[in-house]
């Protein structure tokens, strides 16, 4: 048996392949291109075009009915000055704020609790996921009526602690607040299945090794599974981040913004603008601002990556 | 070969996303008329199917119903009028004509050529779908504001039954009589119609003057609206929820309230779903100065429209007297035209309808409609369940949304 020198091997290799092996390579990126064609011009139909669209829009006056006319970055100057989209930037930071966080910590903790040791864990995992599946518009006018006086939740606390409840979405204090708790009940179930998962692909000999150097559950949880899993972790701040800047239905439907502006969002501003005010050019630019700032948060979030996500 | 069954396969998907992307509805093709309604149920759907029927036999054409529900239909026609996808006949709520007028054909050379008689309709239904003397729609339906009663609970609380032109006082006396029962007299609501009417009953306020301008600055606005908020203090009236339209028909229908704004429109469905006897009155005023608001809706032809003779003739068959007599049958809606309106009376089954009616109608003024009536609606569903539940001064309230209008 000879060994031919590496670059030889090469050489003699490489003129063989164009002979024979050439045409296929070819024929393959050309299979390629027609498997990738409907998603890609998908994608450029209803995504590249559109967000094109909408800039081109955001640098006009562009009435719903009319001719439009070239304002430049009127739009923009015009929305930082205006208190109202002002305000609805500070109540969707809010809502972010507050949801996001919330909504990691009891999806984990849920599916930290919902270990194989539980007995009929699939059940609880379907329970926990249904509000997920179920419509969101159904879910908010659901809550709506919970939160009502003399609904639910104020009949509940009158009869067993003799207590009023506020009139939580007609409250500028309070309505927020219950917003987010809603989302929370309604998103948590996805993400507690993406980290249930994860969860249970820990090896367990790596749990067993901590165990026998005396770590206890806690200390196991926060050194093992924790970083173990901190890809689901990333995906799912990532993810859970995007939407929430995203909000609209909640409070559409659960007050309409109201009361006052006190839950307006960034998204009911730009349908505001758009559909009741006729002014598309203003809520492409609005729609635009937002894009920039989510496109700004995830990019903070895969460089911030570096430092937590360890990927094995 | 198979690279060229690749190539073929891609361009093919390709063009297929193009064409169904392009594939949007031509306005009139040259044997389709389309014409767009809201549509609430099926029952709705089958009753204006007949009525595009009448409009497809007298215009020679298949006239196509696009039905969207009535909060929806607003944003919808909004992105399809001055487009190639409008609808070529158009229903219009009078209150929102204004908003519009850029994507409707003004009207007045058909009804001149045509030798179409508007002296039939009632003359504020038809003026109500004016604007600055062009008319852009026919009015299938007109309607004042009235208020709905339940009789059981006045019955109950011993209060005779309210009569037209029953005054302000006398609502105050027979809320004070209901609370005792443990009954809330009023349904509230931030809608605006609902809303502009009730105030302009109780003691004259507007929000919008005749020129069509909201204008919030009226002091008497302010005074009724506190007024309501202290029927609400007291607990004579439902607090109003800004984000469910129909929660005042609901606290209506499911008995919590007594009385409820509404128009002919609503008898139908009250009469349906109350399990007590629905009477209708005039809304209560001051001595001596009964006034309500009407609104109405109507057909009307969008500039796009291809054929607007054809669509024009089927919009005069759509508010025929045959029509609107069997509308007016179904209970559907008040008929504009005043030889129908007896057929409406005849099955409102509503004792004192046509009494109530009649003393509204007199004392009737077309609500106004003005360019910014969506946003004054987006506003107040917005901050008006603040100054009608009472939590801010109606005055306060009111500068609020007018500075959200100035802009």
């Amino acid at each position: 048996m000879t060994h031919l020198p590496a670059h030889e091997m090469t050489a003699t290799a490489a003129p063989k392949g164009r002979r024979s092996g050439g045409p296929r390579r070819d024929r393959s990126g050309v299979w390629g291109v027609g498997f990738v064609a409907p998603h890609a011009v998908g994608l450029a139909l209803f995504t590249l075009v559109p967000i094109g669209i909408a800039l081109a829009m955001s640098l006009h006056d562009w009435p719903m009915i009319g001719t439009p006319s070239w304002t430049g970055f009127a739009n923009y100057s015009s929305l930082f000055g205006d208190p109202t989209f002002r305000t609805a930037l500070t109540n969707t930071v809010l809502f972010v704020v507050l949801y996001v966080p919330l909504n990691l910590v009891v999806s984990l903790g849920m599916a930290a609790w919902l270990s194989p040791k539980i007995r009929h864990r699939q059940i609880f995992r379907v329970i926990f996921f249904l509000p997920t599946v179920t419509p969101i518009v159904a879910n908010a006018v659901v809550w709506r009526m919970l939160y009502q006086p003399g609904g639910a939740i104020d009949a509940t606390a009158r009869s067993f602690f003799g207590i009023e409840m506020p009139d939580f979405l007609a409250d500028p204090h309070w309505a927020m607040i219950a917003i987010v708790v809603m989302s929370v009940w309604q998103g948590f179930g996805y993400n507690m299945i993406v980290f249930s998962s994860a969860l249970d692909s820990v090896p367990e000999s790596q749990l067993e090794a901590a165990s026998l150097d005396g770590a206890n559950a806690w200390t196991a949880f926060w050194r093992i599974k924790l970083p173990l899993i901190s890809p689901s972790l990333f995906f799912a701040t990532t993810m859970t981040l995007i939407t929430a800047f995203q909000v609209f239905v909640q409070p559409y439907i659960m007050t309409r913004g109201g009361p006052g502006d006190s839950t307006v969002t960034l998204v009911q501003f730009i349908y505001n603008q758009g559909f009741t005010f006729q002014k598309l050019g203003l809520a492409s630019a609005a729609a635009w601002i937002l894009f920039v700032i989510i496109l700004g948060v995830t990019a903070v979030q895969f460089l911030g990556q570096k430092k937590w996500v360890h990927y094995e | 070969m198979r690279v060229r069954t690749a190539a073929v396969a891609a361009a093919g998907v390709g063009a297929l996303l193009l064409t169904a992307c392009s594939g949007g509805q031509s306005s009139g093709s040259s044997d389709t008329l389309t014409w767009s309604m809201w549509i609430g149920s099926s029952d709705d759907q089958k009753v204006w199917d007949g009525v595009g029927d009448t409009g497809a036999e007298a215009s020679g054409k298949k006239v196509s119903l696009q039905g969207s529900p009535f909060a929806d239909y607003w944003t919808k026609i909004s992105t399809q009028l001055g487009t190639s996808a409008a609808p070529c006949i158009v229903t219009m709520q009078s209150l929102r004509v204004n908003q519009f007028t850029d994507g409707l054909l003004p009207l007045d050379d058909l009804v001149k050529s045509t030798g179409f008689d508007t002296a039939a309709f009632d003359k504020g239904g038809m003026k109500a779908l004016s604007v600055d003397g062009k008319q852009y729609a026919i009015p299938y339906d007109t309607g004042p504001l009235l208020l709905f009663y339940n009789k059981d609970a006045f019955d109950k609380a011993g209060v005779a039954a309210p009569r037209p032109g029953w005054t302000v006082d006398d609502f105050e006396a027979a809320a004070t009589a209901l609370k005792k029962k443990g009954q809330v007299a009023l349904a509230t609501s931030v809608e605006d119609i609902f809303l502009e009417g009730t105030i302009l009953s109780i003691n004259g306020g507007t929000m919008i003057d005749g020129s069509g301008k909201v204008d919030l600055g009226d002091p008497k606005t302010a005074e009724a609206v506190d007024w309501i908020a202290g029927l609400v203090k007291d607990g004579t009236a439902t607090r109003a929820d800004g984000a469910d339209a129909s929660a005042d028909d609901n606290a209506f229908i499911n008995g919590t309230a007594a009385t409820v704004v509404g128009g002919p429109w609503n008898s139908l469905d009250f009469k349906a779903k109350a399990k007590f006897e629905v009477g209708v009155t005039t809304i209560p005023s001051p001595q001596g100065a009964q006034k309500t608001y009407s609104a109405g809706s109507g057909f009307g032809v969008s500039k796009t429209c291809s054929d607007p003779e054809g669509a024009f003739k089927a919009i005069t068959a759509m508010t025929s007297e045959k029509t609107l007599t069997s509308l007016a049958k179904d209970g559907r809606a008040f008929p504009a035209r005043t030889a129908a309106q007896s057929a409406w009376y005849e099955n409102a089954g509503i004792d004192g309808a046509e009494e109530t009616l009649k003393s509204a109608l007199a004392s009737a003024v077309p609500l106004p409609g003005s360019a910014d009536g969506d946003k004054l609606s987006q506003l107040l569903s917005q901050y008006g369940p603040q100054m009608v539940n009472g939590q801010k001064p109606a005055k306060d309230v009111l500068a609020e949304i007018s500075r959200h209008l100035g802009k």
